[in-house]
């Protein structure tokens, strides 16, 4: 089932000024329920102004998104209802943080829903285990924690509200490693467990590689490609040509490819590439 | 919708305009004001206000822009017309109803008061539209330096000037930015009452004043780092350069306001 489709979008800033920037043309794709996409790119080809569309924060100058059958630039569309069943966690998300506790500010999404008392709290504890957040946490002030911490507090926020479609721009941009992979980890459990959709923006093509069914590549404000990881990946040249690149691992196996061994191309971790690699080193051995 | 603020935004380019001494900009800016505000004549009006057009053609800078920058004073305007128009006393009555009465006099001083807010914003604006806030600082402290001789801390002034000018953007970005992040979380700005508003402006407020607060401690730091240590023996890569072009547009301006002037008492 279909539950995001987006139709020949397109966006301009700063018309009639010298500082006019087409940010994305012409963009079309759709988005099946429970997928998990990862929409890669450059720095300043567009990712970060395409998620904003998506919960209606920024209005195209032309085409349209179709949330659930409706299209949201229809008159009377309650712009609200796009913005709870899609949630959209910004990049340095920690910087929205402002309540008095962890608590709080987590509860502020559900709270601006109307929801009553008891249905937020259970909201709020559900988000803050699906983050890893203690609840011995739930009293402290979201300012005295850590940096990571403080990005899952942020990400329950969005997620506290249940969104349909989870919305993540670059998650875990600026942290150490094991943040990263924890991070990337719990929504990927997320998902698991709560079957909703997740599109997270991301510049990393091994967090791609590693956790998305499906990618899509923006490049200069056009979708580049848009397919499997296996599809996309296996453009290795396509992807160097607009400057980005396949995961690191995976351009080991293709420079070996290159050289006449007989290996996968669609390796993308290092476990399947130790599966992939171990065979070859045992025949070179005999 | 705040990146449409176009005031103190500058237009690179590289007209004459664009390449003249700032420190002259702000003396013309200066010089530009006595004119428009000693022009009583219609033709001295008409003068400054071609003016006004002429130098915008010069710097190439485009009248929608200009547009632009006006459109928040166009309440001030309305406001004040109303007022003029209507409660300003004067001999030749055209209409009267109860206290409300339109007088000639009444029309004119509208049109002047008009023309000289236009006037002055389009004019200063030029000044930003067309010099970088280093070019502007740097001009107001070569100007304001024989200050120093009475131990007024020009350099600071100026560096505070700086720093102030240089992050405006940044802050209208950030408030943007943490805007949009709370509205995804269903926060609503527009509706209730006055304390209502007031109240939701907190996550904004409190995210940005923090944010504020830890850019200023990590800039204090990276100057530091780099040994700054106020204006005492600190020289400047960009020495402030006057020419021809800038004596020129001097002796213009001059000129210009001079005949402005001798208008209003010359009878046609």
């Amino acid at each position: 089932m279909t539950v995001l489709e987006v139709k020949n979008l397109s966006y301009s800033y700063g018309s009639g000024t010298p500082f006019y920037k087409k940010a994305l043309s012409d963009i079309s794709f759709k988005i099946e329920k429970g997928e998990f996409v990862a929409i890669i790119g450059h720095t300043g080809s567009g990712k970060s102004t395409l998620v904003s569309h998506l919960n209606a924060l920024t209005r195209a100058q032309s085409g349209s998104i179709i949330l659930n059958g409706e299209d949201i630039y229809k008159k009377g569309y309650n712009i609200k209802k796009a913005r709870q069943t899609v949630g959209l966690v910004f990049q340095y998300p920690e910087y929205q943080l402002f309540e008095e506790t962890v608590y709080r500010d987590i509860a502020f999404g559900p709270k601006n829903m109307g929801l009553s008392e008891s249905e937020i709290k259970s909201r709020v504890i559900s988000a803050a285990s699906a983050l890893e957040i203690d609840k011995s946490m739930f009293n402290s002030s979201p300012f005295e924690l850590s940096g990571g911490q403080k990005r899952r507090v942020a990400i329950a926020g969005v997620i506290a509200m249940n969104p349909e479609i989870l919305v993540l721009d670059e998650p875990a941009a600026g942290l150490d490693p094991k943040g990263r992979d924890r991070v990337m980890r719990l929504i990927s459990e997320y998902r698991k467990n709560t079957g909703n959709t997740v599109i997270i923006v991301s510049h990393s093509m091994q967090d791609a590689a590693n956790y998305a069914d499906r990618v899509l590549v923006l490049n200069e404000g056009k979708l580049y490609l848009n397919g499997t990881v296996d599809e996309v990946f296996e453009k290795a040249d396509e992807l160097e040509s607009i400057g980005l690149s396949v995961p690191p691992i995976t351009k080991i196996l293709i420079e070996l490819h290159k050289k006449g061994y007989a290996v996968p191309l669609n390796v993308y971790t290092a476990e399947d590439a130790a599966k992939a690699l171990l065979p070859l080193l045992k025949k070179e051995v005999k | 919708m705040l990146s449409d603020i176009t005031i103190g935004q500058m237009f690179p380019g590289n007209s004459l305009i664009h390449k003249l001494d700032a420190r002259y900009k702000i003396v013309f800016t200066i010089i530009f004001m006595v004119m428009l505000f000693c022009a009583n004549s219609l033709i001295g009006m008409a003068i400054t206000l071609l003016f006004v057009i002429f130098i915008y053609l010069l710097a190439k800078i485009p009248l929608t822009m200009l547009l632009k920058s006006l459109k928040p004073i166009i309440p001030i305007v309305i406001f004040m017309t109303v007022f003029n128009v209507f409660f300003y006393s004067g001999e030749t009555v055209i209409f009267k109803w109860g206290i409300i009465k339109l007088t000639l006099e009444g029309l004119k001083m509208t049109g002047v008061m008009m023309f000289r807010v236009i006037s002055v914003i389009s004019g200063t604006a030029m000044l930003t539209y067309t010099t970088s806030s280093i070019e502007l600082t740097d001009a107001i402290e070569s100007l304001m330096s024989p200050l120093k001789k009475v131990k007024f801390p020009v350099h600071d002034l100026s560096m505070m000037m700086t720093i102030a000018l240089r992050f405006i953007p940044t802050l209208i970005e950030e408030t943007d930015k943490i805007m949009s992040a709370q509205k995804s979380r269903g926060a609503d700005f527009e509706s209730g009452n006055i304390i209502k508003r007031a109240k939701a402006l907190m996550p904004i407020l409190i995210p940005l004043f923090l944010s504020a607060v830890t850019r200023a401690g990590e800039l204090a730091t990276a100057m530091e780092s780099r040994c700054y240590r106020g204006g005492e023996g600190r020289t400047k890569m960009k020495q402030p350069k006057s020419d021809k072009r800038d004596y020129i547009s001097l002796v213009f301006m001059i000129v210009l306001t001079a005949l402005v002037i001798s208008l209003n008492y010359i009878k046609f």
